[in-house]
């Protein structure tokens, strides 16, 4: 076999490589590799550790199947910590199968942690954001009237027969906002809740929504955030919490590494080719 | 359809459950399909003016909702609740100035000689607590005659659901009092929770400023810091309260126009909804190439839509109810969700390939996005981490580790990019929302329509 060759390996090839690298770290979870914390993450932390008694979390899950690997870790140890602190919080789902796997996700950890329904945690029900302008209609009037503007949870009863949201109606009465999403939505909470009402924002994006989220970030928009699946295993390392997150990370590098290799191996092989063209 | 129905003011009254409900519903339904057809029948060349119109009118009725001040009888609170704000600012900051913070932002000391800063505080937080009162007493009397107006409008309800034997299903009563809701018993509710609102906020404010002069009558500097704080937390309620009270005669028309908002936006997906069925439907029919597909829409559609439908109304008891909602199950975890996940999961193998037979380094360019990227991605796994964990993580070699190479490329590098992107677009979006509402703009729409 040529050398240049290199640049021309089959792809089914660099997919069954991908299916190992992936798979075998998460499979046997065997790979210990150390992770910095960063103040991103420390920032989402130590927003949820200062959530006033009397306050809820509110919980803005715009995330479905597709993003499952990377939202719903973040979604999950965010919801333990908010447990742990013993913070209610409510969840607005905006997308109709993200609906079903995010109230899962909130109910079996609260199994796990002895939580009550209505009590200690609630949600929204699918509030359908493919309507265009419902999005930006909700983040408008929620901080005015959450009564109003929800009017029922999930099984369809008023926000007023439910304990958790007693007292609770306004801006005024929100502590944090963490918005779990692989979408921009981030823009209309900090226009219309975390600027006017200085509500503090948190931000869960996805690993390819990272690069923006800097901006936010650096100009103290929202306090905090979870970069992706690697957000997630950091705030687990803080819960000292071994979950699914930090497993994937591992996942994660060899992933990384392997990309890394086929493309030097791609370039080794093009300027090797190229080369030899020179010579001819 | 039923947003726009709902919004109509002589309309009094809309059904809340039972058939009246399904009647109202599909009454609205056959309007809102009367109207579309309408539209198609509206002759081409009125089209644009219509889209502008309404665009325009929309347009204009937000920018004056904003920029119109609020009612009369209010412009003197509001009037009294800035000035206090101001005052409060001043006060606040002057006791600020008092107070050194650390480098977290914290309190730390205070200033030597703080009773001068005191004493200079004093004098705006007297005048701001007498704006607040005065305030205070105008709101407290602006209420009853808008409680007033409810009751009458409430009783006059209540006479013409006797009148007109109404049942209960039909009528939307208020939770808390009982009381018949329609648009402007809505609205008239609205201001006085505003205007409870309001003076409660002022009522927080006034107390803030009491604990604010309590502190001060203490051991001098002591508590100055907390004092600071309740201060500048009464300046925050002064603003909540003048908030409250900035409405408009155009503001409680931005609810029922949000609506119709919203339910454009619904006719959209259902027009998408009828588009899928209207092409696969002709693709099963005529046995076009794919119209296999076509037919798996077709069983997917109704099936989802039969048993979601059927899980939530049958009885769970009786064995339809069982039945459906275990298909649903199926139909919705074992399909639809790793359906989904699949889909994006093919994505990461595609990237993959693609960025090993693409990436070529062809120029100085693609050699530093090259270098760029492989930095950020080994900086934020593990792996990455570990590469250079032998390296100090103080001092001037600290800045060697990869994971604070790569923290500085997506903090300086990226945010200075992304900031430019975000303005470009940002300028782009205004130019071009402001051709589309001055009708400028020649799309391709238009073009076809012309």
């Amino acid at each position: 076999m040529r050398l240049t060759n290199i640049q021309k390996i089959d792809r089914r090839i660099i997919y069954l490589l991908l299916v190992v690298v992936v798979a075998v770290p998460i499979i046997w979870d065997f790979l210990r590799q150390p992770l910095e914390m960063s103040r991103d993450v420390t920032g989402v932390y130590d927003a949820v550790e200062r959530i006033p008694k009397g306050k809820i979390a509110i919980i803005s899950a715009y995330w479905s199947a597709g993003t499952l690997a990377e939202n719903r870790p973040q979604t999950e140890a965010i919801m333990e910590h908010l447990f742990r602190k013993d913070v209610p919080f409510a969840i607005i789902p905006w997308d109709q199968l993200g609906t079903t796997l995010v109230y899962n996700s909130a109910d079996k950890i609260a199994k796990e942690m002895g939580k009550e329904y209505g009590k200690d945690w609630i949600s929204f029900g699918y509030q359908p954001i493919v309507i265009v302008g419902y999005f930006e209609q909700v983040a408008q009037a929620m901080p005015l009237d959450m009564h109003g503007t929800f009017k029922t949870d999930k099984f369809d009863t008023p926000l007023s027969k439910i304990p958790m949201m007693r007292g609770i109606r306004t801006a005024r009465d929100i502590g944090l906002l963490v918005d779990v999403t692989p979408s921009g939505t981030v823009q209309a909470w900090i226009s219309f809740l975390g600027q006017p009402y200085k509500v503090p924002i948190a931000y869960a994006p996805t690993g390819v929504m990272v690069a923006e989220g800097y901006n936010y970030l650096d100009a103290k928009q929202i306090v905090g955030m979870l970069p992706g699946l690697i957000g997630a295993a950091k705030y687990e390392m803080l819960l000292e919490e071994r979950g699914f997150a930090l497993r994937a990370a591992n996942a994660l590098s060899t992933s990384h590494v392997l990309i890394i290799a086929l493309i030097v191996l791609g370039n080794v092989g093009y300027f090797l080719s190229r080369r030899q063209r020179q010579r001819m | 359809m039923i947003g726009l129905t709902q919004n109509l003011a002589f309309l009094p009254f809309i059904p809340q459950q039972g058939v009246s409900l399904a009647i109202y519903i599909f009454g609205a339904m056959a309007i809102g399909v009367i109207f579309l057809f309408m539209l198609t029948k509206v002759p081409v060349r009125y089209r644009k003016p219509i889209i502008v119109g309404v665009t325009f009118l929309m347009g204009w009725f937000y920018f004056l909702e904003f920029v119109i001040p609020g009612n009369s009888e209010s412009a003197s609170v509001r009037g009294r609740l800035k000035a206090a704000e101001q005052r409060l600012r001043v006060a606040s900051h002057i006791l600020n100035e008092a107070v050194v913070r650390n480098g977290s932002g914290q309190p730390a000391a205070v200033v030597q000689n703080s009773h001068k800063s005191v004493a200079r505080a004093k004098e705006p937080l007297a005048l701001a607590l007498e704006d607040l009162k005065a305030a205070q007493s105008s709101i407290d009397g602006m209420r009853p005659e808008v409680e007033r107006r409810f009751e009458r409008e409430t009783a006059r309800l209540d006479a013409s659901v006797v009148r007109n034997r109404l049942t209960e299903k039909m009528v939307e009563r208020d939770e808390e009092t009982g009381k018949v809701l329609n648009v402007h018993t809505r609205a008239l509710k609205k201001e006085i929770g505003d205007f409870e609102a309001a003076s409660s906020r002022v009522g927080t404010a006034i107390s803030a400023i009491g604990e604010a002069q309590s502190v001060f009558s203490g051991a001098p500097g002591e508590g100055l810091e907390k004092a600071a704080g309740a201060v500048s937390g009464a300046a925050e309620m002064a603003v909540d309260a003048r908030v409250a009270l900035s409405e408009n005669f155009l503001t409680p028309y931005k609810e029922p126009i949000a609506n119709v908002v919203l339910v454009l936006g619904a006719f959209a997906v259902g027009l998408g909804v009828y588009s899928l069925l209207s092409i696969h439907g002709k693709g099963v029919l005529n046995r076009r190439p794919g119209w296999i597909n076509g037919l798996a829409f077709y069983i997917a559609f109704v099936s989802m839509t039969a048993f979601g439908l059927l899980q939530k109304y049958a009885s769970a008891d009786a064995p339809l109810g069982t039945l459906s909602q275990s298909f649903y199950g199926i139909l919705f975890s074992g399909v639809l969700a790793s359906l989904q996940a699949t889909m994006f999961s093919v994505i990461a193998f595609y990237i993959v390939s693609a960025a090993y037979r693409a990436f070529r380094i062809k120029s100085g360019e693609a050699a530093i996005m090259m270098v760029a990227a492989f930095l950020v991605m080994l900086s934020l796994v593990p792996f990455g981490v570990w590469l250079t964990s032998w390296l100090p993580r103080e001092g001037w070699l600290a800045v060697f580790r990869l994971e604070n190479i790569g923290s500085w490329i997506l903090n300086v590098p990226n945010t200075a990019a992304q900031r430019g992107m975000a303005f470009g677009i940002g300028v782009g979006m205004l130019a071009m929302a402001l051709r589309i509402w001055l009708s400028l703009e020649r799309g391709s729409f238009f073009d076809k329509q012309a």
